[in-house]
């Protein structure tokens, strides 16, 4: 033993926390007594535990849920039957019971279904050669009508275009088998017609032999001579003569005599009009949404439930009017996007609304008015009182006022040499969509700068500028972030990255990167035009309602990008990157039941609790198509947030950018944001080699800080 | 009798789950980083714990638990891991370089945070000094929990704070 103290032996530290054996102990104890520096570190040590300690006892202790403990307790007890909520264990176990008890019980429905029906068709038959050989007429309208139905289907769904419904008609009803057959399907049938139909169409036409009586009869349209009996015999009788004359060639050789035939005929004459083929038609709905299951579940498998709940829900949108069907039970990708633009839309138009109910011609004149008024506005120096007047003027929708107060503006202030804005549309700010009833969302991929650069001008001037000329989207995309790099060939890389609100510490922040891959430099001579990295590029943001409450997309507010999105084919070029935030308020449970219990028509979607995807704040699914090719890729991206998780100083940057825009824009959900706050959090976060435009941004934070304490602004 | 044993052990296994299930909770959720998690974790601890021989871990029922425990969290982090992006992970690894928002200002108003000099510490360091000071293990206890060295988890918490001392020198100096 050396009587030198080294303070990296661990030994210090465990003679401090008193972790040494006794000889070992007695060692160090002697060091100690001979260096103040060991003392001294004995001391610090037993400090910062006593600080870590007390720390620590501040922490709270969290607890088991009570579905937790539960479990627990009844594996303790197995004799406590009391059962306040089923486990997970005992959950599970009678899930898996379930299906058992349901094919049974399915089994003994199709069980005495069949005995009926064998039953019933031993009695029918036993009468039907009666019937049809006395009367046949004697059947019931309605139940003639029924069977043509049914044979009207196949009609169609053959699509032969020669062979129409009503040449079917009277052969198949005219066939004595059919007729029974028929007599039998109606003692059978539930009262909806349109049920039954479905389910027999695939039944019929998968029988064989229904489908070789189709194909004889498409056969013997062509070649109607080699059907058995005469057919010239009765075509005297019809006036519908060519119509006999397939009906004849639908039916089996042989199969009839003389005299059914003519009977046909005389029913056929007797009966009173022919049947329209949109109702054949009707049933092509019902197979469209069969074909597109496979696209609901692929956008919604997610977060929600089993598909069946949901195709519940959407067959009553169905009922109830299309939108909401898409909204809530989900789309396939290529439509989801549109849709919630749409809704987005709607969502505004309707506030527009409620502000001012009128017409679309009459909302342009005033958009047009307010544009004028607005502009002049901005020209008055008064920045902040001009913006709460013109809220008060917005919400009163008083268009006579307005116009008077901007022809008196102008009037005074016309010779003012001021910046005069761009743009002058009212953009109405985005709201928080509760996740649960809009789970999905997305933002153009391809966002200026224009904003920045406008504000730049604004503050250099000595002005604040007018809310409508700040974008924050633009503001966030007009700086450089250290996105990682698009691996694998791969052409985007996506980064999400999640944590506090600055400006509400009960939200959470959600910072989205799409970094395009950059092309080597030899392609990159100026000459060549460079070629998109993708075509057909679709962004997909996907929230999961049991994490998710509300999500607010912050900037992208304007109609502006709907009608550009359009027109360009949604293209990503090398190098190109976007950001965007997401403010994200946590799911609570009361408040989502609240929201869902506003639809008395919609059946709320269950969230699927054993999803292995649960943990997941919000998943991104991009799909694109590589140039040359007409394959859809798509590359999907889940977030999970970790508490221990640090943000990169991009996300304190943006944060800070965007807050400085809401300050600018008045936002109503400002939250505590203030410019001292926005300052602070730049510096912090701006790198350790700020580049020029972030040195910029800090200048520009610096100066509006100013701007804002001067009296009068 | 057999019954009196039964109600005995039934009464051990409650004691535990109310010393340790706090602690064990804490601990998952450093690991799984999130509380559904580590409630599922701790639930599945004691439900193996029911199945075991109590007699056996006589004098180790801290050590075993949060054995058990970090097990299963890291179970569910690889699981979750494995879902995550390539992307996203090299990110958050590469750019550990600031705290949130809220807590990158809070280092500015006041730089003499443990917790925050604790938090910036490696994970293991962290892992051990948790486990050593808020749940009062021993460094052999430790040891088996984490499948380290006795010497191993000495060195890492003398590391750990060491880095702590250096960080509050200005604090522990005042207070002198």
């Amino acid at each position: 033993m050396t009587n030198d103290f080294d303070p990296q032996d661990p030994k210090i530290t465990a003679y401090a926390l008193g972790e040494l054996n006794p000889a070992e102990s007695a060692d160090m104890a002697k060091l100690l007594s001979q260096s103040t520096d060991a003392q001294r570190a004995v001391r610090d040590i037993r400090k910062t535990v006593g600080l870590l300690k007390t720390e620590f006892q501040k922490e709270a202790k969290p607890s088991l849920s009570k579905e937790h403990r539960h479990t627990i307790e009844q594996t303790l007890d197995p004799g406590n039957t009391a059962k306040p909520f089923p486990s997970r264990r005992t959950a599970n176990r009678s899930r898996k019971r379930i299906p058992v008890w349901i094919t049974a019980c399915l089994l003994l429905v199709i069980a005495s279904v069949w005995t009926f029906q064998s039953d019933l068709f031993k009695r029918k038959n036993g009468r039907k050669t009666e019937i049809v050989a006395d009367n046949e007429f004697s059947h019931s309208p309605e139940l003639l009508k029924y069977d043509r139905n049914e044979k009207n289907h196949l009609a169609a769904e053959n699509s032969s275009a020669s062979a129409s419904p009503q040449k079917d008609r009277v052969g198949k009803r005219n066939d004595s088998r059919n007729a029974g057959q028929s007599q039998q399907e109606k003692t059978l049938s539930t009262p909806s017609h349109s049920k039954r139909k479905r389910r027999s169409q695939p039944f019929e036409l998968r029988s064989k032999k229904n489908r070789d009586a189709n194909r004889s009869k498409l056969g013997k349209i062509t070649s109607p001579s080699k059907s058995k009996s005469g057919v010239s015999s009765f075509q005297g009788f019809s006036p519908q003569k060519t119509q006999t004359k397939n009906y004849r060639s639908t039916k089996k050789p042989g199969s009839q005599t003389v005299q059914e035939l003519k009977e046909g005929i005389v029913q056929k004459l007797k009966q009173p009009e022919p049947i329209k083929s949109g109702k054949v038609l009707q049933i092509e709905p019902h197979r469209e949404l069969r074909g597109r299951r496979s696209g609901y579940r692929d956008a919604y498998s997610r977060f929600y439930l089993t598909p069946k709940t949901s195709n519940r829900i959407r067959k009553q949108n169905r009922l109830f009017g299309g939108k909401s069907d898409s909204l809530h039970s989900g789309t396939s990708f290529s439509r989801s996007r549109s849709l919630q633009k749409n809704a987005t839309k709607d969502f505004f138009k309707a506030q527009k609304k409620q502000k001012k109910p009128s017409e679309s011609s009459k909302r342009k004149l005033f958009d047009s008015k307010t544009k004028r008024f607005f502009k002049l506005q901005n020209l008055d120096k008064n920045k902040k009182s001009s913006q709460a007047e013109l809220k008060e003027k917005r919400k009163a929708s008083n268009l006579k006022k307005n116009l008077d107060a901007a022809k008196e503006e102008k009037e005074a202030d016309l010779s003012d040499d001021v910046v005069k804005p761009n743009r002058n549309e009212i953009v109405v700010e985005n709201e928080f969509l509760p996740a649960m009833r809009f789970p999905n969302s997305t933002f153009p991929l391809d966002v200026g700068t224009v904003s920045y650069s406008e504000i730049v001008r604004y503050i250099s001037k000595g002005q604040l500028p007018p809310p409508s000329v700040v974008r924050i989207e633009e503001l966030l995309n007009a700086f450089q972030y250290a996105n990682p790099k698009p691996k694998n060939d791969k052409p985007f890389a996506v980064t999400i990255e999640s944590g506090k609100c600055p400006w509400n510490r009960n939200n959470t922040l959600v910072r989205i990167a799409i970094e395009g891959r950059e092309i080597e430099s030899s392609v990159k001579t100026k000459a060549t035009p460079q070629p998109p990295l993708a075509n057909d590029v679709e962004l997909n943001v996907q929230f999961n309602p049991a994490k998710v409450g509300w999500h607010r997309l912050i900037g992208f507010e304007d109609g502006l990008y709907e009608t550009e999105k359009t027109t360009d084919k949604n293209q990503f070029f090398a190098g190109h990157s976007v950001t965007a935030l997401y403010e994200i308020a946590p799911a609570n449970r009361s408040l989502l039941a609240g929201e869902l219990l506003k639809n008395r028509y919609v059946i709320p979607p269950k969230l699927n609790h054993r999803n292995k995807n649960r943990h997941e704040l919000l998943s991104i699914k991009l799909s694109y198509k590589l140039p040359g090719t007409n394959r859809t890729l798509s590359m999907i991206a889940a977030h999970t947030p970790r508490k221990s998780a640090s943000v990169s100083n991009d996300f304190n940057w943006t944060a800070a950018v965007a807050m400085y825009g809401l300050l600018l824009r008045n936002s109503q959900y400002v939250g505590d944001a203030n410019l001292e706050l926005v300052r602070k959090l730049a510096i912090t976060s701006q790198g350790k080699n700020p580049n020029h435009r972030r040195k910029e941004f800090l200048d520009l934070v610096e100066k509006t800080i100013e701007l804002v304490k001067q009296p009068g602004k | 009798m057999n019954s009196d044993d039964q109600i005995n052990r039934v009464d051990r296994i409650r004691s535990a789950l109310g010393t340790y299930e706090g602690d064990l909770l804490r601990y998952a959720r450093k690991i799984t980083g999130d509380l559904g998690r580590a409630q599922d974790v701790v639930q599945e601890t004691f439900l193996r714990l029911c199945k075991q021989n109590l007699d056996a871990l006589d004098g180790h029922m801290a050590e075993w638990l949060f054995t058990v425990c970090r097990n299963k969290a890291l179970d569910v982090r690889r699981k979750e891991s494995r879902m995550s992006t390539m992307a996203e992970t090299n990110y958050l690894e590469e750019n550990r370089d600031s705290a949130e928002p809220s807590k990158a200002l809070e280092i500015e108003d006041e730089t003499m945070k443990v917790m925050t000099h604790l938090e910036n510490l490696p994970d293991n360091q962290q892992e051990v000094i948790r486990l050593k000071f808020q749940n009062g293990l021993k460094y052999k206890e430790i040891s088996t929990v984490t499948g380290l060295s006795v010497s191993n988890v000495g060195f890492l918490i003398h590391r750990g704070l060491k880095t702590l001392r250096e960080k509050l020198r200005k604090e522990l100096a005042a207070d002198l």
